[in-house]
């Protein structure tokens, strides 16, 4: 093992930067300044305890939790819960603080503006070895054990201790293309880990239809703990050949700076507060699972999937270890996924349907279900508009996860709940308005809770062996009647009323937005 | 007795009334500024200088959506406003009406009502709602001779026309002697009203007296909205008004009024047009959401007089706005109205709880229920269907959905269910339902449920277990935790837990 200082590299947090967060500890200082970050001193145990207090904190729309003092954890590390989950009423506010955004930005705002930086990549910087914080500690070989960091057990029922708030690095075997992306590692033991590659996915099938296919080892980099711009983009849908760290730039409005790995080629973010270097090796598997998952359900059983194999584990001076209790994110409890889910994944996928032709106004994932269903508001400009949107979702990103879309009025506001759900009450005739694809014929990943076991039984490129179905709803108002409007009010009315009500001191939902 | 003013010092108590003093205009800032507050989850707000006489209060009976952790609920008005306490559990306050529907004692006369100062309708500020240019009537309530209010059949007594227009002076606060019904209106020029009132009602003869108030107590309101929505074995209106909470009544020409009420217009049944052009005209502005749930006819009649009490405060709803008072009035009686109706059908109460929640506009039903056996969802769906013309979507979860947890329930419809087994359409021949804006002209279509609860077929462990803090921790370590929240150095306490129900903890 080898142990350097780096300059550049403290070990302490800083404060409130303006602008965007260039690492982790960089956002948790904003938060801590924001008076939105616990600390906690108290020595707190990997083992369920850590995700108990978040998963509290998470269902209470409290503080960030950071655990200063992890018990029986063999390398000083720390563990922060859940660290972008938003606020419940708003929950873009801390991804924005995160971008260097104000966090009272309106949704409509912060769609905007994201959608802006999107469309502007910035092209990454690569930083020596020497000036990366993630290199300030680096073991190789017999070094390398994993359990000697404090990897959260998560959910009593899981299968084991999991990294599953990470940016996995895959390179495509074929071009230049390196892919971000999230599946979760579930800690096998000092030096391996089954990752969850689930096919139809852009790294899984790297993995399944080209490197295994060859049987060759696929390299990765699994960066932990990453500035957020780079979390935020590997959650992204990302198209295939696009530079993945420009648009983490592009979204952060500054170059990410990369840094060469250790032991293989690929480039990581120099932020991360730990990276684990490896290969996932072809033909082998190992049980991943089962796991308290996104949509608020135990998922199992154990199912055998791809094996990663450790050449290395580099890190920061006392790593920031973040996680995120999955499943907790459902409801009225938001989590960092269902937190990504609004704040990043819906204005990506905003911008890609504008950018395949459709002029859709928002696309917002469902409020309290993240992943399984998306709201879009859109006109409908012609006959077969909505179908064809549908049909361009279902069989490009949304083909795994989605199951459901639902289809509002442009001047619905898909973030908001209430305004979707009358629309879909009042406006989705099921005469009508309720399209069903595919019956029993469209793929699935097993991470559901409707399909039996045997539905969803045990291939090796982890789909589903039972087929689905995809639906979307048409909840436009095609010419009826418009959903609730406020008593006598056009929007100038409304605005004085509010005006008199402010006035009066009267307290209002922050959430409800003026433009509803 | 629990008039108007007491559940308006409750909810003051409860910081869920607001007050604005500035002027807004009952002609055209009122209504908006209700509907502001009402959209935006805002408490009911007081409206003190309107430019009439009256004191308006939009919100009184509404509340919040429930897409949200609150620290109200949409209900909790409706608890204050039955006596159950702005704390009140859902549960407890369908149980409330649905009790209540058997009715009560006889309520206590009394000799004249609170409201006995000469009052001009034209000046009294009542807010032009929904679109309308003219003053409006929501949350009123009329009182007709119970003689004249027929079946709404042909030939029936009150449309033969040789029944006495008035109570008898000594019958006049004779609970039997009169039918409360729910009204909505419109003033028209100095004496004219356009009422919306229940179909039987319609065929009142002209001639007949009708005293419409306004700012009642509110059970007098809860008790003729329940009396109105498609049950013939329930107690008259005076009745259930009594039994959830006692309203004292005193007598006017057209049957006893509750006493406590804050506007009492008398008037007699017109049919004469005031334009032949227009001799069928409808109340001004949009129709309340109680017109969707029974059928309607619109009375048209000329005030005799009008009469207030000291400092009148008359609560109206922003009709149109989402969580306007009207649509949470409905929603709760035609809740506890199919609570009741299905847990009293098959010998045991399979329903946990059922919604027609305010957020949909009242157009899908959520019922948590035991699968009693293999397609009992189905059965349970289209018995719903067959109680209620509103909706024509119902959504079946299991009972480990907490009561009103529309996160939750709004999830499960998602992920639980199939998506090619689990929404079931019926064939396209059901009528059209009433809520929806689709189908307006009637035409048949199909009902749906969506099926969101275990099937009972499943072996035990297909069942996936839920992600919360109580199915996924230990219990020393929740004990733990909650115990040394504060210590942590955490901010927010139960309250702000979605999993702590009211429910659960009796309303605690």
């Amino acid at each position: 093992m080898t142990r350097k200082r780096r300059a550049g590299g403290p070990a302490t947090d800083g404060g409130a930067p303006d602008g965007p967060a260039d690492s982790l500890r960089d956002y948790l200082g904003m938060l801590e300044t924001a008076g939105e970050l616990n600390r906690i001193d108290t020595g707190v145990s990997w083992n369920l305890e850590a995700s108990a207090i978040t998963m509290l904190a998470n269902d209470r729309d409290d503080r960030v939790p950071v655990f200063e003092s992890v018990t029986d954890a063999q390398v000083p590390a720390r563990l922060v819960g859940d660290p972008y989950r938003g606020s419940r009423g708003r929950p873009w506010d801390r991804p924005a603080r995160a971008l260097g955004l104000p966090p009272d930005l309106s949704g409509e705002e912060y769609y905007r503006t994201v959608m802006e930086r999107l469309r502007n990549p910035v092209a990454p910087v690569e930083v020596d070895a020497t000036d990366a914080p993630c290199k300030a500690v680096i073991r190789r070989d017999s070094d390398v054990d994993l359990f000697s960091f404090p990897w959260p057990y998560i959910h009593a029922a899981d299968g084991g201790r999991y990294s599953n708030l990470h940016t996995m690095v895959a390179p495509d075997p074929d071009s230049s293309w390196t892919d971000w992306s999230a599946h979760r590692a579930m800690i096998q033991d000092g030096a391996r880990a089954s990752v969850l590659l689930l096919a139809g996915e852009q790294t899984p099938n790297l993995f399944y239809y080209r490197y295994e296919r060859r049987e060759e080892p696929m390299p990765v980099a699994l960066a932990v703990g990453v500035e957020p711009a780079a979390q935020f983009t590997a959650s992204m849908w990302i198209p295939t050949g696009s530079d993945e760290a420009a648009f983490a730039g592009g979204l952060k409005g500054d170059p990410v700076e990369l840094v060469e790995c250790t032991t293989n080629d690929l480039q990581v973010p120099a932020s991360a507060e730990l990276v684990i270097e490896g290969r996932i090796l072809p033909g082998e598997r190992l049980d991943e699972g089962p796991f308290g998952d996104y949509f608020g359900y135990m998922h199992g059983p154990r199912r055998s999937m791809p094996v990663l194999r450790v050449d290395a584990v580099t890190h920061r001076e006392e790593p920031l270890i973040p996680f995120c209790v999955e499943g907790s994110g459902v409801g009225y409890s938001l989590n960092t996924t269902s937190t990504t889910e609004v704040a990043c994944i819906g204005p990506d996928a905003t911008l890609g349907l504008r950018a395949a032709g459709y002029d859709v106004e928002k696309c917002v994932p469902w409020r309290f279900t993240p992943r399984s269903v998306y709201v879009v508001s859109t006109d409908v400009p012609r006959p077969g508009y909505l179908h064809e949107l549908a049909n361009f979702i279902f069989t490009t990103w949304g083909m795994l996860h989605v199951d459901f879309f639902v289809f509002v009025d442009a001047d619905v506001d898909p973030l908001s709940t209430r305004e979707v759900v009358e629309a879909l009450a009042l406006h989705a005739d099921p005469d009508s308005d309720f399209h069903q694809f595919g019956a029993e014929t469209m793929p699935k990943v097993p991470l559901n809770i409707y399909q039996t076991p045997e539905e969803k039984g045990d291939v090796e490129t982890g789909t589903s062996k039972s087929k689905t179905a995809k639906a979307y709803i048409d909840a436009t108002s095609g010419g009826e009647s418009g959903v609730s409007e406020p008593a006598g009010g056009d929007g100038a009315l409304r605005e004085r009323a509010r005006s008199v009500l402010d006035r009066a001191g009267v307290d209002l939902d922050p959430g409800v937005t003026s433009g509803e | 007795m629990s008039d108007l003013r007491a559940h308006l010092d409750r909810l003051e108590s409860a910081g869920d009334l607001a007050t604005v003093e500035e002027r807004v205009h009952w002609a055209d800032t009122a209504a908006a500024v209700a509907g502001e507050a009402a959209r935006t989850n805002g408490p009911a707000v007081r409206l003190a200088d309107t430019g009439g006489r009256a004191t308006l209060v939009g919100g009184a009976f509404g509340g919040p959506d429930r897409l949200s952790v609150r620290s109200r609920e949409p209900w909790s008005r409706t608890g204050s406003a039955l006596g159950l306490g702005h704390d009140a559990a859902y549960l407890d306050t369908l149980d409330a009406l649905v009790a209540a529907r058997r009715g009560g004692a006889d309520p206590d006369p009394v000799d004249r009502p609170a409201a006995t100062a000469d009052a001009d309708l034209r000046t009294l500020g009542l807010p032009a709602v929904g679109d309308a240019d003219v003053p409006t009537l929501t949350l009123g309530v009329a009182a007709v001779p119970a003689a004249a209010v027929g079946d709404g059949t042909d030939g029936d007594a009150a449309a033969s026309g040789s029944l006495p227009t008035a109570v008898p002076e000594d019958s006049r606060t004779d609970p039997d002697a009169v039918s409360w019904i729910p009204v909505r209106g419109s003033v028209h020029g100095s004496d004219g009203l356009r009422l919306s009132v229940p179909a039987p009602a319609g065929s009142t003869p002209d001639g007949t007296r009708v005293t419409v108030v306004l700012g009642t107590p509110p059970a007098a309101l809860f008790g003729a909205t329940t009396r109105w929505l498609g049950e013939s074995q329930v107690a008259g209106a005076p009745r259930i008004a009594d039994a959830l909470g006692s309203v004292d009544v005193a007598p006017t020409p057209a049957g006893a009024v509750p006493a406590a009420s804050e506007v009492l217009i008398e008037a007699t049944v017109s049919r004469a047009p005031a334009s032949t052009a227009t001799p069928d005209r409808r109340p001004s502005g949009l129709p309340s959401p109680w017109e969707s749930a029974v059928a309607t006819a619109t009375l048209r009649a000329r005030v005799d007089g009008v009469r207030v009490r000291d400092d009148p405060i008359v609560p109206f709803s922003p009709t149109g706005a989402p969580m306007a008072d009207g649509r949470h009035l409905l929603s709760i009686t035609e809740s506890a109205r199919l609570y009741g109706r299905v847990n009293n059908y098959w010998g045991v109460a399979p329903a946990e709880w059922l919604a027609l929640p305010v957020e949909a506009g009242l157009g899908i039903c959520l019922v948590a229920s035991d699968v009693l056996y293999a397609g009992f969802e189905w059965q349970l769906a289209n018995t719903l269907f067959s109680f209620s013309r509103l909706f024509d979507k119902v959504v079946v979860l299991d009972t480990e959905t907490p009561p009103m947890d529309l996160g939750r329930a709004f999830d499960d419809i998602w992920v639980k269910a199939h998506p090619a087994n689990d929404w079931e359409f019926s064939d396209p021949e059901a009528p059209a339902a009433r809520a929806p804006h689709y189908r307006r002209d009637g035409a048949t279509g199909s009902n749906m449920y969506v099926d969101a609860a275990w099937d009972p077929r499943w072996d035990e462990e297909y069942i996936a277990p839920r992600v919360t803090f109580e199915a996924t921790y230990p219990e020393e370590i929740r004990e733990a935790v909650r115990a040394d929240w504060a210590a942590l150095g955490f901010d927010h306490g139960p309250e702000n837990d979605p999993t702590h129900d009211r429910d659960a903890d009796g309303g605690a």
